[in-house]
């Protein structure tokens, strides 16, 4: 019979693993993540017809202390701002990536914060945190907020933009099929 | 010289992007005065992450234009940018003015030249100039970097959410009690401490 006990060590068990699985996403460089990241969402602007300005909403910041921020939108959802990536479904999207010098780039932590549309406007959250919690039954280190700010589903150490892909071609995309 | 638009490498990467990979573009780049081809680099990955091909740099320096053409062609379908033109002499530019069918190519080229070579080419190489039309720009910045004043705001945000402030984030950091979140790893880089996370 499994109990909290149990439900405790089978999720420190998962999250050790995708701790060391994300360890292993990289970058050659934090401009070419940089770039490679504002042309997958201009194509996929493009594709949507959604005509969002990636030149003006996409930023960064470059911290002496060797971290580098990318962000697109607000800190924080508080409601829609001209800052957000719109898409034509009415959605929207948000989003905080930080990264750390090196050799090769290591992925330190994410945030994508995306708002499906009408009056409810239900929002899923991916979330890399920069390190492992001491209780990954309650907050694994890579997880989903399906639409609650305390409930946190463990998921795979997802790339950027494979949290983009399931973003734009199952979140947004899978309703309208 | 006219004034040529500037635009980011983005913008231009995103003009060829569209134009196709096998669009038999000529393009002419204006690298910023003082910045020569130190440009080229950020310019071609650009390039490459919407292209999907990785450009090729090719130096024409104390190339004839039988060496240019036969290098263009070898692959004709490849984004080629096109550097050294700065110290070639009028006779090397209505060369190529004279010889331009044979450099066409399916893949798209790219001039990178200095404010004293576009003025060269539209001199000796009118037809040239003609062929690449309004396909002239000067290379902009980047831009993308966040203002003082953004960081400011998103502070803010930060702050009134979390009702918490940067002091505070600093001292929790310092402590290793930071909550797990990424928004505290985002706090601590727009406060200029990440060698706190």
């Amino acid at each position: 019979m499994s109990t909290i006990e149990s439900a405790r060590g089978l999720a420190l068990r998962l999250d050790q693993a995708v701790h060391r699985a994300a360890g292993e996403i990289v970058y050659d460089s934090v401009n070419s993540f940089f770039i490679n990241l504002r042309a997958y969402l201009q194509v996929q602007d493009d594709t949507l017809g959604a005509n969002n300005n990636l030149f003006a909403i996409l930023r960064r910041i470059d911290d002496q202390s060797g971290l580098f921020l990318t962000n697109l939108g607000p800190a924080i959802d508080a409601g829609d701002t001209a800052n957000h990536f719109h898409f034509p479904s009415g959605a929207r999207l948000s989003f905080g990536v930080t990264l750390r010098r090196g050799h090769q780039c290591a992925l330190v932590s994410y945030r994508f914060h995306y708002v499906h549309p009408g009056p409810e406007a239900r929002f899923f959250r991916f979330d890399l945190n920069p390190q492992p919690h001491e209780d990954p039954l309650s907050e694994p280190r890579c997880h989903l907020h399906p639409g609650f700010d305390q409930v946190r589903l463990p998921i795979p150490a997802l790339s950027p933009v494979e949290v983009l892909d399931r973003i734009f071609f199952v979140l947004d995309e899978g309703p309208r099929r | 010289m006219a004034d040529f638009a500037q635009k980011p490498a983005y913008e231009i990467a995103r003009r060829l992007e569209v134009r196709g990979q096998q669009s038999y573009s000529w393009f002419i780049l204006i690298a910023p005065p003082g910045e020569g081809e130190a440009g080229v680099e950020p310019f071609a990955e650009e390039l490459e992450a919407f292209l999907g091909r990785e450009p090729r740099v090719l130096d024409i320096t104390g190339f004839l234009v039988d060496d240019l053409r036969s290098k263009l062609q070898d692959p004709p379908d490849d984004p080629v940018i096109l550097l050294g033109f700065n110290e070639r002499s009028g006779e090397f530019w209505s060369s190529i003015d004279v010889n331009r069918s044979g450099l066409e190519r399916s893949g798209g080229i790219i001039f990178w030249l200095s404010a004293k070579g576009v003025s060269e080419l539209c001199t000796y190489a009118p037809n040239v100039r003609s062929f690449v039309g309004g396909s002239i720009f000067v290379v902009g910045r980047e831009g993308s970097e966040m203002s003082p004043e953004e960081r400011r705001g998103r502070l803010r945000d930060l702050a009134a959410y979390f009702r918490m402030n940067d002091d505070e984030v600093i001292r929790l950091a310092e402590a290793r009690k930071l909550p797990a979140e990424p928004e505290f790893v985002e706090w601590l880089v727009l406060l200029g401490r990440g060698d706190l996370v």
